[in-house]
């Protein structure tokens, strides 16, 4: 009987890895999006979605089956990238208005001025940046919000899952969040 | 509404998480207000912005980089989902029997938890309305049926030319609680 049950638990555990490994390959290039948007740059995303992935692999036991996968990594992704940046406060925050130190003294961050229409932006390289760069100012719970609305689709509800808090929470957020976004952007939108 | 409601609702407009009469009111009131509507295609446009932004693509090696950094051990079950994983896969003739084993155990806890306790019967005070400790015998006062029409009011000769209509009190349910037998 003894024999009997960790035979049938090693295969449990052989499917999972398997299982694992092929969310795994389906997910990660979808994960590595998201940690991109939210860390900026690309060494810090890969290190976030390396370290998802394997707290996931750790916790894959409490994984409710019922949840969409991606869903729960995200859950995981936003609770370690808020970790992060609690490790490392001087990350990759800038603000746009905070004084940038220089050789010659302080001097403040400035968007360039575009005379291009926001449709020809959209798609353009420069915006890209410049979006990236106003994410950045974002505060991380703003952010985070605005990354799983804006680029994954979630719903409010599925946003208050992953983040652990109220719908009116997450509404309020993407509010901010976005009229933060506008602000940042504002040379380039309008 | 007034604009500063609506422009506090725009962004839940804009994703679709809006109902009934506030989604109605919202676009009610922008089709009147230049300036919510302004707002409103301002933030639409920076909700387009970033869901038009290109993904950006990892190294071609990241997924076998990931798979390598995961431990050789496998991922340990919480008991919660070990037993949701055994009843949502496919069958099996250890889980049938094992879904029987429960059902039969189950079965047997309930006959176990039903069953009368003579000890409880006999610790518990017995009522003079019950004759025997087996609930059934109940003795010939509480066995008499009710009448249909009971008298509430009884007469006794008074002054007034009707006479005087008292209450008759009712009979007490419980007479050994009180001590009374009446």
């Amino acid at each position: 009987m003894v024999e009997l049950s960790k035979t049938v638990s090693l295969t449990y555990q052989n499917e999972d890895r398997k299982l694992f490994d092929d969310l795994v390959r389906k997910h990660h290039k979808q994960a590595y999006n998201v940690a991109y948007r939210m860390t900026g740059n690309n060494a810090d995303a890969e290190d976030l979605v390396q370290d998802t992935f394997v707290k996931a692999y750790r916790f894959f036991g409490n994984y409710r089956r019922d949840m969409p996968f991606e869903n729960w990594l995200y859950r995981i992704m936003s609770n370690m990238f808020v970790d992060w940046l609690r490790r490392r406060p001087k990350a990759q925050i800038r603000s746009l208005d905070e004084p940038v130190r220089q050789e010659e003294g302080e001097t403040t961050l400035e968007l360039p001025d575009k005379a291009e229409g926001p449709e020809a932006l959209l798609l353009s390289h420069e915006l890209d940046t410049e979006m990236q760069n106003a994410l950045a100012t974002l505060p991380k719970d703003f952010r985070i919000a605005v990354v799983l609305s804006d680029l994954e689709g979630l719903s409010y509800e599925e946003i208050s899952d992953v983040m652990g808090t109220s719908i009116g929470t997450v509404r309020s957020r993407l509010h901010r969040g976005r009229n933060l976004l506008r602000q940042r952007l504002k040379p380039y939108l309008e | 509404m007034n604009c500063h409601r609506i422009q506090n609702m725009i962004s839940v407009y804009i994703d679709g998480e809006l109902r009934g009469v506030e989604m109605l009111s919202v676009r009610q009131h922008m089709s009147d207000c230049a300036e919510c509507k302004k707002e409103y295609e301002s933030i639409l446009l920076v909700k387009r912005s970033i869901g038009g932004l290109a993904p950006k693509t990892p190294p071609s090696d990241l997924a076998d980089r990931i798979l390598e950094r995961l431990p050789s051990t496998s991922p340990e079950r919480g008991i919660l989902t070990s037993l949701r994983m055994y009843f949502m896969g496919t069958s099996h003739p250890l889980k049938l029997a094992g879904v029987g084993a429960m059902f039969i155990l189950a079965a047997l806890i309930f006959v176990h938890n039903n069953k009368p306790q003579q000890s409880m019967i006999a610790d518990r005070p017995a009522s003079p309305a019950i004759v025997n400790n087996d609930f059934t015998t109940v003795s010939p006062l509480f066995a008499t049926p009710r009448k249909l029409r009971p008298d509430y009011f009884t007469f006794t000769p008074g002054n007034s030319f009707a006479g005087n209509w008292v209450p008759i009190p009712p009979p007490n349910p419980y007479p050994w609680l009180t001590g009374s037998s009446k």
